[in-house]
């Protein structure tokens, strides 16, 4: 018997909510938000679940949904987050969300230096590096072409290493 | 700690992030109930979502302009000597702002050149229209009150309240302009920024003497549809020259 929509969904939260909540939170920096932006990816997922045709993975398809809804916030939450903490006196709004998101040590680090990237070259290097999606799911998540995923790593890499530094993470070439 | 991020090695470090950080179970299974509890009642859901939305693009609107004005290096230009003043009225259509605007949507927020030209066009009608509103009930703003408001946010600036990124886009701003910083305080800020923040604020402190029952944002739309039929030609040359249909 074919399992309804509501099951598979559960099934999906069960399954990759953790990737995608992590995915979210790294690309705007805010547990809330990133709870919030979890929370509409699977109701986009559950109200547009008949237009999934299988051609992809469950999990690259619900990546797309909230690579969408993610960017979606990013371009629109920038400036207004920006403003709000010149004029209204704020502190940072958006610091790494360690108090509720456990981060080890070690890697907070890095943690940091990718949430200071700029949103294209953060997503691909969350997508290839982190996730592990290969170049062609990585393309159809971000509506790349797969030159275009590569060009942006080869570009990121570099950045995210220059951003590392000036977190005092120490670099040592490999002769 | 001494770390070593080798390319071999900080591909390695990268795979193990999610594993390395750990989301609150308790919060987890709370977002779960709540996806699901929305599930069984979409349709309202939606409904809700739909208004948000509307309210959501009138705030982001206005503070999105509030910024630009804040940080566009075009808006004011500074003579020889210091400063000369504004060259755009800010109750007029600006291109050069509007064109500025539109590639930081672009270079720093990811829109298409389409997404971008609409919404700097949409910031610069509320922006005149705001303005323009503010002027026409009387309300002014002295070169001291913009001054004291520069000095409170240079302060903030000063004190490290800021974020690294916050920072840094005034720093470029001040290089941008090719100005000195206590040049960019003094003059650039109290002209332009400030001065906007205070007749939006004021414009805002009418609104809610004189109309408590109305929402802002359906005043500041109210406002935008008035300006829009009232200065349609002018909307219209400004279309086209920024080459907007």
């Amino acid at each position: 018997m074919p399992k309804d929509t509501k099951t598979i969904i559960d099934e999906a939260y069960e399954q990759y909510s953790d990737a995608i909540f992590k995915y979210i939170c790294m690309m705007v920096r805010d547990y809330q938000q990133g709870q919030d932006l979890t929370h509409e990816t699977f109701i986009k997922a559950y109200e547009n679940y008949e237009s999934f045709e299988g051609k992809a993975e469950l999990k690259t398809w619900l990546f797309r949904i909230a690579h969408n809804v993610t960017i979606d916030y990013v371009r629109k939450k920038k400036p207004l987050r920006l403003i709000e903490s010149f004029l209204n006196n704020k502190k940072d709004p958006s610091p790494l969300p360690e108090e509720n998101l456990k981060i080890q040590e070690d890697v907070k680090v890095l943690y940091k230096g990718i949430s200071n990237l700029k949103p294209a070259y953060k997503e691909v290097i969350i997508l290839r590096k982190i996730k592990g999606f290969s170049i062609n799911e990585t393309s159809e998540i971000l509506h790349w072409s797969e030159n275009k995923v590569k060009v942006t790593l080869h570009r990121a890499m570099p950045l995210l290493k220059k951003e590392l530094e000036k977190e005092g993470y120490e670099h040592e070439t490999k002769q | 700690m001494k770390q070593n991020n080798s390319k071999e090695e900080l591909d390695q470090t990268l795979k193990s992030l999610d594993e390395k950080s750990e989301w609150n179970q308790v919060d987890r299974e709370s977002l779960k109930k709540r996806i699901f509890t929305d599930i069984d009642g979409k349709s309202t859901f939606k409904r809700n979502i739909q208004r948000q939305r509307l309210k959501y693009y009138m705030a982001l609107a206005a503070v999105g302009m509030l910024l630009f004005l804040l940080v566009s290096p075009n808006l004011f230009s500074l003579g020889e000597n210091g400063g000369e003043g504004l060259q755009n009225p800010l109750n007029e259509f600006d291109i050069k702002n509007y064109e500025q605007y539109a590639v930081t949507l672009q270079n720093e927020n990811g829109y298409t050149k389409e997404e971008a030209s609409k919404f700097a066009f949409e910031v610069e009608l509320l922006k005149v229209a705001l303005i323009n509103k503010a002027i026409e009930i009387g309300i002014e703003i002295t070169d001291e009150d913009a001054k004291k408001q520069a000095k409170e946010e240079r302060e903030m600036f000063e004190s490290g309240k800021l974020s690294d990124a916050e920072k840094k886009s005034i720093e470029e701003t001040i290089v941008d302009l090719g100005i000195t910083e206590e040049q960019f305080w003094n003059e650039y800020v109290v002209q332009t920024g400030a001065k906007m923040q205070l007749m939006i604020e004021r414009l805002h402190d009418y609104h809610n003497e004189n109309y408590p029952e109305m929402h802002w944002d359906d005043f500041a739309n109210q406002i935008v549809g008035n300006f829009r039929i009232k200065e349609a030609e002018k909307i219209k040359k400004f279309k086209g020259e920024i080459g907007l249909d």
